[in-house]
């Protein structure tokens, strides 16, 4: 049974949603200053031209996107399997969409650097192939969520998906050791030193931090919405 | 007097393509698609302070 006191604390944490968030909004500008930097100040690769300047969009994306928003849906969902703590729940959700965002990103900008390099957009080959698959499980995490009306249940299946999930992630790093296949192995995320000049790695490094900020902003600022969201629920309910 | 008869001269290519184009491609599509992202939270933030 909720108390009244529970009741006024979670009235208290919609009203407390901020108009502007500054997280956010530290993360737009480091964003601008990444994509200013990369297009008019970051040389061009001698290989492949302008269009390898998507690298410091596409690979924090996929750094993000992939490894880090599918390991937060895993973990806060295993630990929710064991405490039951909403709190969990509600981590993972948000990690599970901003995640779905990145990795849209990875997809799009990945095709488009295709079309440039390889002459399609789109190519059935290993990588692109299971990240295809990842991005397809992370939607049908989402649709299941707003299939399911009961929370305790939502909360438990979307957690043993979310958790399977992050079983392909490994599979999809190793693609391109384990088969032949169009994309390159990776740049950054290997034992030896990244292979790029010192310019294309302090801009690489700019990337990765305000995409990192983003990434963060966008989990907080939908997770406050969802604890609120969660909050006006409980009082219409009560 | 007849001139001999040639085709115009290929241009060797030196250099990286040019795929600036592309490379704004990517970078509008991936920008509209975080801010496309950025204005629904503020829109269910809204939403829910609104409700409230």
């Amino acid at each position: 049974m909720t108390t009244a006191s529970a009741l006024d604390a979670r009235s208290t944490s919609v009203r407390r949603l901020p108009p502007v968030d500054w997280l956010l909004m530290l993360a737009v500008v480091a964003v601008a200053g990444v994509v200013a930097r990369a297009t008019l100040y970051t040389p061009a690769d001698a290989m492949l031209g302008a269009v390898q300047r998507l690298f410091y969009v596409h690979v924090p994306s996929a750094i993000l996107g992939m490894y880090v928003a599918c390991s937060v849906m895993a973990i806060a969902g295993g630990l929710y399997l064991w405490i039951k703590d909403d709190r969990l729940d509600r981590v993972a959700e948000s990690a599970a969409e901003v995640g779905f965002v990145f990795l849209t990103v990875v997809l799009v900008t990945g095709s488009i650097w295709g079309k440039a390099s390889w002459g399609t957009y789109w190519a059935w080959e290993p990588r692109l192939t299971s990240a295809l698959f990842l991005w397809f499980l992370v939607l049908s995490y989402l649709v299941l969520r707003d299939a399911i009306e009961n929370r305790e249940a939502r909360a438990r299946l979307s957690a043993v998906l979310g958790v399977l999930a992050l079983l392909l992630v490994p599979f999809i790093h190793m693609t391109v050791y384990l088969f032949r296949g169009l994309h390159p192995e990776p740049i950054v995320l290997k034992p030896e030193k990244p292979a790029m000049s010192p310019e294309m790695l302090s801009t690489f490094g700019f990337a990765m931090l305000a995409f990192t900020v983003l990434f963060f902003a966008m989990i907080r600022l939908r997770y406050r919405w969802a604890t609120a969201r969660d909050a006006r629920l409980e009082l219409e309910q009560a | 007097m007849l001139q001999p008869q040639t085709t115009a001269p290929v241009p060797e290519r030196t250099g990286p393509p040019d795929t600036v184009s592309s490379m704004k491609t990517g970078y509008v599509v991936a920008l509209a698609i975080f801010f496309a992202y950025i204005v629904l939270l503020m829109r269910r933030v809204a939403s829910v302070r609104k409700h409230t």
